[in-house]
């Protein structure tokens, strides 16, 4: 009795603190409201009747992405790299003035059937993977440069990829169901710059002009809360040619971009080619945790790196470093399953990373730390909502420690 | 169900159905989450709607609720809004007012003393409570409100989530405990300094 008494006094307290935020609290306006009603349904009705115009929710949803596939490492490699490069510039627009006009670079985008563009996660001086898109409607056709075995089709209507391994002429599906909705390439593109478009106070830079590839090209940024997005377009034609996108930890650079390139439609298949074996295994990636990602520092200290942990934890350097990884897993003759299962593990490992939930960001410091230094951290975080940081040590304990005593 | 089912298939009956249910309230709570400005909330209205208009066809009736899937969205909108607009001033202006109260101003957040009236009233502790709320989860935030702004009770929140009430009640001490961290966490920080991220 004493303790429901002590509960409903608690409970009051509680709802005194919490009703201060009703306080000159603004009352709907009616009027307003009517006519959001109207254009929200007109929104809602061309989206429906454009089943590939959504734009994606948010990648925080994420809970579930099954995948189909075996010969894990470089397929992870490119299904993690495939999941990045599609969400790539989500957030073009803005207005400028000028000769050539942000209006005039976009207009390429707006019209284009057709596009294919060179994509590289990270710093371009850094030699990371070039990966190669064709993009026609809802498909796109990618390869990467550090896997020139692989050919991904990508269909982001039946969220679905196929994945190809041209010297064993080996197919799988890559199953994005679970993801949040991805739209047609082309389409993303289009609904942002219109609906930006239409906001007076969205920001553009003109960034004057600069020789990019041979051509005398002029640049814009435009910057969004979640992005920076610069777009540099020949000065004649006001075609893009090259586009950078910073957000988060990750930086996207797109170069020799071109427009409505006739491509066969063949190339965009989503049969299986003749010939070629469909592989059928399967893994369940359940929202990757700590834990998991602390089992793949383990992995891949004690299996990649002679028990010293990597030199980074960032997705575009694991692709860098794929092949060789794949080399060693040849080597150590794993049995089908196990192998399945340590690609498994790694794909959690990554998958943390790529869709990190913490606030803020991130930090690695395991480069030339070995496996078992406990009083070296690693890598440090703060999950949402918390107070302290989450510290991983050298020994793979985790210690919850308070900001002001983090690693310098 | 039936507007779940509808949004899917692109009815537009559905969607104004889902209006008519969610927009006013959508706009109480939204407007409970920002500081006395009519337009800031009509503008984080609207995109919040608009949002849900574009996605509504791919609304998962087995991810949740009709309501905590908009508000999901709102809470994306808010947290842009606040990373686009609001001034750090304001806080840093109701952290430093926190600072210099007179009383045990940690007994009133975990509850063991009462807030006197005059802090209640005061639009510091408003700004401090909303930003505390913008920092939780969608689902936090929209249980903190229901039973203790709305004064709905727990079974009625259940019902409204279709859970039950022994872990809308787990949920609830949950909530609680991470508003009044996040609180301390607010107000212990060095006013002017603090980067909101919610």
């Amino acid at each position: 009795m004493k303790f429901n008494k002590k509960n409903q006094s608690d409970d009051a307290k509680f709802s005194s603190l919490l009703s201060s935020v009703e306080r000159k609290s603004i009352a709907p306006d009616r009027e307003f409201l009517n006519k959001l009603k109207e254009e929200s349904t007109k929104t809602f009705e061309a989206s429906s009747s454009n089943g590939s115009g959504h734009l994606r929710e948010s990648i925080n949803t994420i809970s579930i992405w099954r995948t189909i596939m075996k010969s894990p490492i470089t397929k992870i490699a490119a299904a993690v790299v495939i999941v990045s490069g599609v969400l790539i510039a989500m957030h073009f627009s803005g207005l400028s003035t000028g000769t050539v006009t942000f209006a005039d670079v976009i207009k390429p985008i707006l019209n284009a059937q057709t596009a294919v563009l060179d994509i590289i996660i990270g710093e371009e001086e850094a030699g990371g993977p070039v990966i190669h898109d064709q993009i026609k409607g809802s498909r796109i056709r990618r390869t990467i440069s550090s896997m020139d075995d692989e050919v991904s089709i990508i269909d982001l209507e039946a969220m679905r990829i196929l994945t190809l391994t041209v010297s064993k002429k080996e197919a799988a599906y890559i199953d994005l169901k679970g993801l949040p909705s991805m739209p047609n390439y082309m389409d993303t593109l289009r609904n942002i710059i219109s609906e930006l478009q239409e906001k007076p106070d969205f920001e553009v830079e003109e960034l004057g002009t600069q020789e990019i590839d041979g051509r005398e090209a002029i640049g814009f940024l435009a910057r969004h809360p979640k992005v920076e997005l610069t777009i540099w377009a020949d000065s004649e034609t006001a075609l893009p040619v090259r586009l950078e996108q910073v957000g988060g930890q990750m930086k996207i650079i797109c170069k020799n971009v071109k427009f409505d390139v006739p491509m066969d439609e063949s190339l965009f298949s989503m049969e299986v080619p003749e010939g070629y074996t469909l592989q059928e295994a399967e893994l369940d990636l359940l929202g990757a945790t700590e834990e998991d990602f602390i089992e793949g520092l383990r992995i891949r200290a004690e299996v990649f790196g002679g028990d010293q942990f990597p030199d980074s934890v960032a997705v575009e350097d694991f692709i860098k470093e794929a092949p060789s990884m794949e080399k060693k897993i040849d080597e150590l003759g794993l049995a089908g399953e196990a192998e399945i299962e340590l690609g498994m593990k790694i794909t959690r490992h990554l998958l943390f990373i790529r869709f990190f939930k913490g606030q803020g960001q991130w930090h690695y410091a395991g480069n030339g730390v070995k496996l078992g230094d406990a009083e070296t951290a690693i890598f440090w975080y703060q999950p949402e909502g918390a107070e302290t940081y989450r510290v991983i040590y050298g020994d793979l304990s985790v210690r919850d420690v308070a900001p002001e005593n983090l690693p310098k | 169900m039936e507007i779940a089912e509808g949004l899917q298939q692109g009815n537009r009956d559905a969607w104004l159905s889902l209006y008519e249910l969610y927009a006013e309230k959508l706009w109480c709570n939204i407007a409970r989450l920002m500081v006395h400005d009519p337009a800031s909330v009509a503008d984080v209205v609207q995109e919040t709607l608009l949002s849900a208009a574009r996605s509504a066809k791919n609304f998962d009736p087995r991810r949740g609720s009709l309501w905590s899937w908009i508000w999901a969205i709102a809470k994306r909108q808010v947290a842009l809004h606040y990373r686009k607009r609001t001034s750090k001033a304001i806080i840093a202006h109701a952290q430093q007012w926190w600072s210099l109260l007179d009383g045990q101003t940690s007994d009133w957040i975990e509850g063991r003393e009462k807030l006197p009236a005059e802090v209640l009233e005061s639009a510091e502790l408003a700004t401090l409570v909303r930003y505390t709320l913008a920092e939780l989860s969608a689902e936090y935030q929209t249980l903190l409100m229901a039973k203790y702004v709305d004064g709905l009770t727990v079974e009625e929140i259940a019902e409204e989530a279709n859970g039950s009430s022994v872990a809308v009640r787990s949920k609830l001490a949950r909530a609680k405990k991470a508003f009044r961290q996040v609180f301390k966490r607010l107000t212990q920080s060095t006013p002017g300094i603090l980067e909101m991220a919610p």
